[in-house]
């Protein structure tokens, strides 16, 4: 195997072709069909960024007048039949277009390929077709949801999504909205499908030399469990979501018991997609966490192959526990075997929590903004993961089901896990994708202002849930009051944080300083090209090491950027 | 990656005035691969991750099929016996007999025998559609007796469009699962209570050319849930409608009728009487005429079926039962339908000659597909026609 040659890097930034600028992929080709129908992954991941961080600002919007409704006893901006309306909205759209494409989609198309020293995807039409399918169903949904009055909440729970027909509305309001919304899910779910088969495939295919599994970066490890679910688990709920339109259309009685069907059957096929489908939201997360705490501890991931391994474990074993969702809607036996299935299925989780704690003992911790979210991932992660414990435990879920306590846990995981490591994933790779380093120090405040402001808003809810407010009310008796106030405030500090991070980001377009190649002085080799990228990666062929050999690279004033080091100790089997 | 050598270094699409040197891909390599071998190997793992999740697509009504047989066997048995297994295996004979010509065209073209690949395609596409006609058969012919899917089902209703007949004196007992009393008294009440029960929003309908079309829930019976599928929904809500009836005011099932009529006692009165006249006519003893019976040669078994009629033949038995047979056969032949789009598509390629023994993934990969199609018909052909 090559050694690392030190002047890799000048020559990678001297490589100017003088014929269509595949020196910065950002050049090669201009205007709105180089753009939308490119077979470019890092193009398609932009996008993807862009859609999924927009899909979350109007998923938050929504989340906010939920938030402004219950400020108040009693009606305060809307009746009941809208606030139903309004938080299945802001359910919808947070699930299905932003939180499970988020990081798979966005930061996993982007940095995957060129984390393997390839040239794209191996199916990069594949690819671009996952991201039309994405656009033609965010329409179509969108469209269903802010036309119709689609108040069944995400989940589309039968007998109610069967029959309901909305005939309290007028106008738009007339259509239920639920076979436009279950076929607007079922064309995001392809787009699901086929970033999974596209992301197993490539990591497959597409290793270069030497680069054995064990040499891959944890966030690969991480994406190719999430594809894997992907793969599996989505066509579950195509089905299941057809044969609800089914029912409603031709009235098959699947789910209707006076037809000889169950709704119970659809709560089964519903949660038998939607439990793997949260692990899709997380073990991306848990993959950019692994690289995050290594480079900014500038210590050697702890646990490799745990972490590794943790990461397929909890792939499989969360197909196996649908059941906790159900808990009051099955068996005795059942419910105890899919208790003690949920037990096991958070072991892989701690594991990993246990080896960030050991990555971060004793290294030399960086508090730039990506750590800022590191850290307050593994928080946030923690408090939401044991909480699911007490969901998991029956006594206390007979208590806690379809309270506050529940929507608690999994905003703590979905968004104090999901979305605090997809924003710590943007801005550690976001001098690489654009080449602009942003105004660290305001980065850091605002990651600072959400972690306040999101357990403002919902820790509260935790204390309301174990106190009896049920789930999904838009009222409450006046002993609560006082806790959705605080939570509503939160709401508001939380919703001004995000969108001050996101300023952050997008006024670095404009005055940030140019990014070297290696900002974080990683050792994986998204880091070992320029920033931005060269249309196709790598000029040179990049050299496989071991990806978290840290001390292989010295910063270097001049770029103030990270370099290999002359003598590398890295470049040997681990 | 690695094995790139500095002379092959530019970006791919640069070979016309680079001076680096030419790439030296192949036509039919594509840029982001280094080998053809490695193109080929993540074509192979794609579509095989594809067929895992169409595997899990069928999954969902693998379990509704394993719900019915497990907690509604009666129904199963009953309603089962209308399926036809010559037609099934036809069509096991034609979709095996297309995956051989399937996988011999890959052959072909691994060989680069273009005209053998051309002809293989084309006889397997001639089976997928040979599969598809034999399907029409069997569906027109069970739509003709009534056998539809779920709320839809008017099997004994005797069945066919717009053509029932007579009163549905045996239906008080259907949904009453070995509920006899009931059914004596439904009986014993058929023709009286027409009048009786049009309160009950037992609308008819129009009369006319000694047809009877009539709603089914004419009888409902105090003591037993409402039959013929008729769910309870406010008014006005959205139900499956077609060409089995429509649900009416008070959910009942109207076959053939435009609007829920207000029934008169003059109304009842013929419809009760045209139903007498008919089912007399046809030789039965106060009975409406009988919906078509299962095709079973077996006189005993066919008299057994006759009993579970009884208590199955109904849209929340036999109709749930195929319900669960046209989902499957359904989805099936989409996927059938989805696999002559991509043949076809291969079949136009492979006459612009674009596949050799150097190139030949996409014949494999649809051939893949086509070879899925067949294992799930392989599946439901057992399960849905052959086992009780």
């Amino acid at each position: 195997m090559a050694t690392v040659d030190p002047s890799v890097e000048t020559q990678i930034s001297h490589d100017d072709h003088a014929h269509g600028d595949h020196s910065n992929y950002l050049l090669a080709g201009s205007g709105f069909k180089s753009w939308f129908f490119t077979l470019d992954h890092k193009r398609i991941g932009l996008m993807y960024l862009a859609a999924t961080i927009g899909s979350f600002f109007l998923g938050g919007f929504f989340a906010l007048l939920v938030r402004t409704e219950l400020l108040f006893e009693g009606p305060t901006i809307m009746n009941a039949e809208n606030y139903n309306r309004v938080f299945t909205l802001h359910g919808a759209i947070m699930v299905f277009l932003f939180i499970i494409p988020s990081i798979p989609a966005a930061l996993g198309n982007f940095v995957l390929p060129i984390m393997l020293g390839a040239k794209d995807v191996a199916f990069p039409k594949l690819n671009l077709a996952s991201f039309h399918l994405w656009c033609g169903g965010a329409i179509f949904f969108l469209m269903a949801l802010l036309s119709t009055g689609l108040d069944t909440g995400w989940t589309f729970y039968t007998p109610y999504s069967t029959t309901t027909y909305n005939s309290e509305g007028t106008g738009a309001f007339q259509s239920s909205g639920v076979i436009l919304a279950t076929t607007g899910v079922f064309i995001l779910g392809f787009s699901s499908i086929f970033t999974g088969i596209n992301m197993v495939t490539t990591v497959h295919t597409m290793r270069p030399p030497g680069m054995t599994w064990f040499r891959l970066p944890l966030f690969v490890w991480a994406i190719y469990a999430t594809a894997i679910i992907q793969v599996l688990a989505t066509p579950v709920l195509a089905i299941t979501l057809g044969l609800l339109t089914i029912e409603r259309v031709v009235g098959i009685g699947i789910f209707d018991p006076a037809m000889g069907g169950d709704p119970v059957l659809y709560q089964h096929f519903f949660w038998f997609y939607s439990h793997p489908a949260v692990y899709i939201m997380i073990l991306p997360a848990m993959g950019v966490i692994s690289d995050l705490m290594s480079v900014h501890c500038r210590k050697h991931i702890f646990g490799y192959r745990f972490i590794a391994y943790s990461s397929i474990a909890i792939a499989l074993l969360g197909f196996l526990v649908w059941g906790h969702h159900m808990f009051t809607s099955t068996s005795a036996l059942a419910s105890t075997v899919f208790s003690a299935l949920t037990f096991s299925v958070s072991i892989p989780s701690a594991i990993k929590v246990f080896n960030w704690l050991t990555t971060m003992y004793k290294g030399s911790i960086s508090l730039a903004t990506p750590m800022m979210y590191a850290l307050s991932f593994l928080m946030l992660f923690t408090i939401g993961g044991l909480t699911g414990l007490f969901l998991g435990t029956l006594a206390i879920d007979i208590h806690l089901h379809d309270t506050y306590f529940v929507v608690a846990h999994f905003h703590y995981v979905m968004m104090g896990g999901t979305l605090i490591a997809f924003l710590g994933g943007v801005y550690h790779w976001w001098p690489k994708m654009t080449g602009k380093m942003f105004n660290d120090r305001l980065g850091q405040i605002f990651a600072l202002c959400i972690f306040f402001a999101f357990n403002l808003t919902f820790f509260p809810q935790f204390v309301l849930g174990s106190r009896g407010m049920p789930r999904r009310y838009y009222d409450y008796v006046p002993e609560f009051e006082f806790l959705h106030q605080v939570s509503t405030v939160g709401s508001y500090l939380l919703g001004l944080s995000l969108v001050g991070a996101l300023y952050v980001l997008v006024s670095s377009l404009w005055s940030g300083k140019k990014a070297p190649a290696n900002p974080w002085g990683a050792a994986t080799l998204e880091f070992q090209c320029s920033s931005p990228p060269p249309l196709h990666n790598f000029d040179e062929a990049p050299t496989v090491g071991d990806p978290y050999a840290l001390e292989d690279f010295e910063y270097d004033p001049e770029t103030k950027g990270f370099v290999p080091v002359a003598n590398p100790q890295g470049v040997s089997s681990h | 990656m690695s094995t790139v050598t500095p002379d092959e270094q530019t970006s791919a699409d640069s070979h016309d005035h680079d001076g680096h040197g030419h790439h030296e891909h192949p036509s039919y390599v594509a840029h982001h691969f280094d080998t053809s071998q490695q193109q080929f190997d993540a074509g192979k793992l794609g579509i095989w991750l594809f067929l895992a999740q169409e595997i899990l697509f069928f999954s969902g009504l693998f379990v509704f099929y394993v719900y019915i047989k497990t907690l509604k066997p009666g129904a199963f048995e009953y309603a089962h016996s209308f399926l036809e297994v010559k037609y099934g295996l036809i069509n096991t004979f034609v979709l095996i007999t297309s995956s051989l010509t399937m996988a011999w065209g890959v052959r072909c073209a691994q060989l680069n025998q273009k005209n053998g690949l051309k002809l293989c395609l084309a006889l397997t596409l001639l089976g997928a559609f040979g599969f598809l006609g034999v399907k029409y058969v069997e569906y027109t012919n069970k739509f003709s007796h009534g056998l539809y899917w779920g709320s839809m089902y008017t099997h004994h209703l005797g069945g066919a469009h717009g053509d029932v007949h007579g009163a549905s004196g045996d239906h008080g007992a259907s949904s009453d699962h070995g509920d006899d009393s009931t059914h004596g008294a439904a009986a014993d009440h058929a023709e009286g209570d027409h009048h009786a029960d049009g309160e009950h929003g037992g609308a008819p309908v129009d009369v006319g050319d000694g047809e009877v079309a009539e709603a089914t829930t004419a009888i409902v019976d105090a003591d037993g849930p409402a039959i013929g599928g008729s769910v309870n929904l406010p008014d006005g809500a959205p139900r499956g409608g077609g060409p089995g009836g429509t649900l009416g005011q008070d959910g009942e099932l109207l076959i053939d009728a435009e609007q829920p009529k207000d029934a008169d006692a003059e109304t009842l009165d013929r419809v009760a009487e045209a139903a007498m006249e008919k089912s007399h006519a046809e030789g039965l003893d106060g009975d409406h005429a009988e919906p078509f019976k299962p095709p079973i040669s077996d006189p005993e078994y066919a008299a057994y079926l006759d009993e579970l009629a009884v208590l199955y033949d109904n849209p929340k038995d036999a109709g749930l039962y195929f319900s669960v047979y046209y989902c499957m056969t359904g989805l099936h032949a989409i996927h059938v339908i989805a696999g002559i789009v991509v043949i076809l598509w291969i079949f136009l390629r492979a006459l612009k000659e674009e596949f050799h023994s150097d190139f030949f993934g996409p014949v494999d990969y649809v051939g893949l597909y086509w070879h899925l199609v067949d294992l799930v018909w392989i599946f439901l052909f057992p399960m849905l026609y052959l086992v009780r």
